[in-house]
């Protein structure tokens, strides 16, 4: 587990961007390890970045903070992905969202219900996992990616 | 700023062609480009050379515009590759158009190429994955098409469209591109052959997703103080309009428009001092069916929800007000992802000379161009007139 300071508000020197930092992928996938999903909060507009990014894709702002977020939201938009590329052939087909979460924070990932069961509106909460568990072959991971865990949602009614 | 001039364009067919390689492809779309100027064109003309690829499959991704053009009897010309995923050769007729306008150059080679059909399923879904936003899209498992589906989803229930509204796209891409001898997939199909097709991510089915490609399209642009030399009535580039997004769909703000390509096109508009109802045909970005529908909407053809209802109504059919991809679009003409943008400016310049044989659009003289990048990520809009025949 990282103790890297999250309440962290940009901008950022380059030297804050380290691997503990949840503003880089190492330390975002870090924290989703450890059960805590964080976005990028702008200051300025207001606009929710997963991941956290230095600086905001809406206004520019670099007055990016962190935020964590909660793990409940709603099906903005869906599929069913029937011929997935082949690490995911084990899971076809293959539903997936986009999710808002409750704090307005949007994030696409896959859903463990079938496709059937989905809608938009539909209530959701994710969860982090590891790879292996799930049935996703380890050679859909690029070589930096290998240690990162996969959030899924769940239908939650 | 000088105004820039399309003096000829020319590609390959589309479609599986194992015996050719990326650059015997791309030499041969040059040789019908330069076949295609009127006057007299020596290739030795060409002061520089752009060339779009995403390099499917690797192959020669460093240096692969010297690579094709020394093959092609370019060599020592200055050039360089443009990516933007199925945008590139689309932002690669931009930038010949800067080129020429800047005075950098008085005659520019645009191209793009791409072959697909030589690898695997997998490894064409990944280098389309890594087009998307890849920590996200990539590893949930979906794929483009699941990534267009899911517009597509967010779109019919917004508007309550239907999967048969999806299926007219590829009825009408289909009825077009069978008048194309460059083709990938010159079968007309049925409404029925579309509703029938197996799922691939739902609501999307076999038949709302274009095909993967080989080909290469070439484009040459011409500055006005040198256009004349080659053509008597060239095709002048009258608006360019580009702009960027979000890469993943998740993180734009809208899923049932591409916002890109609105800015694009109301750049382009602006530039041309032109609005949609000024345009006499469009070739569009139809990856999927719903990017048509889409389309016809962010280039202001009709009003939000209304698309459904335009391709129903037969307006955008050949023989309608505003024709779209005459050509058969990259569902039925094919889509080498590289070679796509560059390819549309071919149709379109063989629709603005009169030289679009069985898909001619009768006393065309303004064009519309729309070329996509991943899943909105980019976007690239021309307009292009017969100047002799606009009032200007
Ligand atoms: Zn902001």
């Amino acid at each position: 587990m990282s103790d890297h300071d999250i309440t962290q508000t940009g901008p950022l020197a380059p030297e804050d961007v380290t691997a503990d930092s949840p503003f880089t992928l190492p330390g975002f996938f870090d924290a989703l390890g450890d059960g805590r999903l964080l976005a990028g909060r702008c200051t300025d507009c207001g606009t929710h970045l997963v991941p956290p990014r230095p600086a905001c894709y809406e206004c520019g702002s670099r007055a990016v903070t962190i935020e964590e977020q909660p793990r409940t939201g709603e099906v903005v938009s869906y599929t069913a992905v029937h011929r997935p590329p082949s690490p995911f052939s084990d899971l076809a087909p293959v539903t997936v969202a986009v999710v808002e979460l409750d704090s307005g924070a949007r994030l696409t990932g896959r859903v463990t219900a079938p496709v059937e069961e989905v809608e938009i509106g539909s209530s959701v909460a994710w969860r982090a996992r590891d790879p292996d568990e799930v049935g996703i072959d380890p050679s859909a991971h690029l070589p930096y990616e290998e240690d990162w865990p996969v959030h899924e949602f769940e239908l939650t009614r | 700023m000088r105004d820039a001039y399309v003096i000829g364009a020319g590609q390959t067919a589309f479609g599986a062609m194992p015996a050719e390689s990326y650059r015997s492809l791309f030499g041969t779309a040059l040789a019908r480009a330069v076949e295609s100027v009127p006057g007299e064109f020596d290739r030795e003309t060409v002061d520089e050379a752009v060339v779009g690829t995403l390099g499917v499959g690797g192959r020669q991704l460093g240096l692969s515009a010297p690579a094709a053009t020394e093959h092609a009897g370019l060599g020592g010309i200055p050039c360089s590759r443009i990516e933007n995923a199925c945008a590139a050769s689309g932002y690669a007729v931009r930038q010949a158009v800067q080129a020429v306008r800047s005075g950098m150059a008085d005659v520019v080679l645009a191209g793009g190429v791409e072959v697909m059909s030589d690898t695997s399923s997998d490894v064409t879904k990944y280098w389309l994955g890594v087009s998307g936003e890849t920590e996200w899209e990539r590893l949930t498992g979906t794929t483009f098409a699941g990534v267009y589906a899911q517009m597509a989803s967010a779109y019919l229930d917004k508007y309550g469209a239907t999967g048969e509204d999806l299926s007219r796209v590829a009825v009408k891409n289909h009825a077009n591109g069978a008048n194309n001898p460059k083709a990938h997939l010159s079968f007309e199909c049925s409404l029925e052959d579309a509703a029938d097709a197996p799922i691939v991510a739902d609501p999307l089915n076999l038949y709302h997703c274009c095909p993967t490609s080989d080909g290469a399209a070439a484009v040459l642009v011409a500055s006005e103080d040198v256009a004349e030399e080659y053509s008597d009535d060239p095709v002048r580039v009258a608006g360019v309009g580009a702009a960027s997004d979000r890469v993943g769909l998740f993180q734009r703000e809208a899923y049932t428009a591409i916002p890109a390509s609105e800015r694009a096109a109301g750049r382009a508009y602006d530039r041309a001092g032109v609005g949609p109802g000024d345009v006499d045909f469009a070739e569009v970005h139809d990856c999927f069916a719903i990017a048509e529908l889409l389309a016809y909407e962010d280039l202001g053809f009709c009003d939000r929800g209304e698309a459904p209802r335009l391709l129903a109504e037969g307006v955008t059919d050949p023989d309608g007000d505003l024709p779209v991809n005459p050509s058969g679009g990259l569902k039925s003409k094919g889509h080498p992802i590289g070679a796509t943008g560059a390819g549309q400016v071919v149709e379109a310049f063989e629709q603005l000379t009169g030289q679009a044989g069985e898909r001619q659009i009768p006393g065309a003289t303004r064009g519309l161009t729309h070329n996509v990048g991943g899943s909105g990520g980019a976007a690239v809009v021309h307009i292009l007139e017969r100047e002799s025949e606009v009032a200007r």
